[in-house]
């Protein structure tokens, strides 16, 4: 799954990461960026999870959940493809 | 007394005869005891002792020429320079009945025991340790047997534990690949220098597919420095300045790296691990697009 949230850069990506780790027990890669958070992960998380991210999101990088979509190589816990196929041109 | 028998002519013809006697009776005992004065009675004893160690009859013991024929083969041995006997065993059998037997080479041994056991000077102390024993030594065998046994008539698999020793280590020929493709060896420079590298990639294939550890980021630059972070960290990146006229200058992992300017309109491939990036303009706000690959 691949969340984009509209944060201050009050975390770094490690941070943000080692977090999502020890917490939801999902491997994930992170983006931070000045204005934006982008958080992958490698398997989809339920409800609960996302709900558990967003609070603490929003105490440590005073950010709000914006967009949230399946991405393509995320899968579900039996290793399904949940993600309609991206396959393309790399984006310019 | 009887003398009125005897005539006194004849007698005195006999007493005559008595000068014919040149020695004393006295001197004739004398010379018969000789030097050593020993009397009949001593020779007596003498020849007693003599006898009584005489235990069998001479006619009983070895004659002369038996004696010979066993010099004969007796001054065949020889002997070193210790009087120990040299000795050349004959092909064959060889079959020795005794206690203890010791193969000695002055130094060390190899004794034969009469329980059959065999010590054995010398020997490595781990063959002969208490602890260690033949069935040790079998399993190790039985476990290089089955090692072996893993290994196919034409692959040999190993894990390199040490390092491989310094200096030249030629492997033959090596393919490297996925049992269909194989990596390809190219002509590269190399710090200014031409040789031959191994060419590597990053999962591209991922990266076109938009994959879970692709990143694309626009950013929008300014003349004041910024900075964005990943995690893991990029390892494949390509930094693109999409403006026509403002350059973007970036630093990789700390605000104090060295510069690096991304000139208008052009990109740079960074095969560099990259957990942070700072940017900033030469003037205005050109965006900076990202292209990556965590890993």
């Amino acid at each position: 799954m691949r969340f984009v949230f509209e944060t201050k850069q009050l975390k770094n990506a490690d941070d943000v990461r080692a977090w999502i780790v020890e917490n939801l027990g999902c491997e994930c890669s992170v983006v931070v960026t000045p204005n934006n958070t982008i958080i992958v992960t490698s398997v989809d998380i339920g409800k609960s999870e996302v709900d558990e991210l967003k609070e603490w999101i929003a105490e440590n990088m005073d950010g709000r959940l914006t967009k949230v979509e399946p991405e393509v190589g995320s899968t579900d816990k039996s290793g399904s493809d949940k993600s309609e196929s991206k396959i393309g041109w790399m984006r310019r | 007394m009887i003398f009125d028998l005897i005539d006194a002519k004849y007698f005195k013809q006999q007493l005559d005869k008595l000068s014919n006697l040149n020695i004393t009776l006295s001197q004739l005992r004398d010379d018969l005891r000789g030097t050593g004065s020993k009397t009949l009675t001593d020779l007596d004893t003498d020849l007693s002792n003599i006898y009584g160690q005489l235990d069998v009859t001479l006619s009983t013991r070895a004659s002369e020429s038996t004696l010979s024929g066993i010099k004969t083969q007796t001054d065949k041995l020889t002997f070193d320079a210790n009087s120990y006997l040299k000795v050349n065993v004959a092909a064959g059998t060889l079959t020795a009945t005794v206690d203890k037997t010791k193969i000695w080479d002055g130094t060390d041994y190899l004794e034969i025991n009469t329980d059959g056991s065999i010590n054995i000077g010398n020997f490595p102390s781990w063959f002969t340790s208490s602890t260690k024993t033949t069935d040790d030594l079998y399993n190790k065998l039985d476990a290089l047997d089955d090692a072996l046994d893993s290994v196919g008539t034409d692959k040999f698999r190993v894990s390199l534990v040490d390092a491989i020793p310094t200096g030249d280590n030629w492997i033959g020929r090596v393919k490297l690949g996925d049992g269909t493709n194989l990596a390809s060896i190219f002509a590269v420079t190399i710090g200014g220098s031409s040789g031959y590298g191994l060419a590597t990639a990053p999962d591209l294939i991922k990266m076109l597919s938009g994959g879970t550890n692709y990143v694309y980021q626009e950013i929008a630059t300014s003349t004041t420095e910024s900075n964005t972070s990943f995690s893991p960290q990029l390892k494949f990146a390509v930094l693109s300045n999409r403006d026509s006229a403002n350059d973007i200058l970036v630093r990789f992992n700390g605000s104090s790296a060295t510069q690096i300017t991304i000139p208008a309109g052009t990109a740079k491939v960074v095969m560099f691990p990259i957990s942070s990036l700072y940017y900033v303009s030469s003037a205005g706000t050109p965006t900076l697009v990202v292209n990556g690959l965590q890993g």
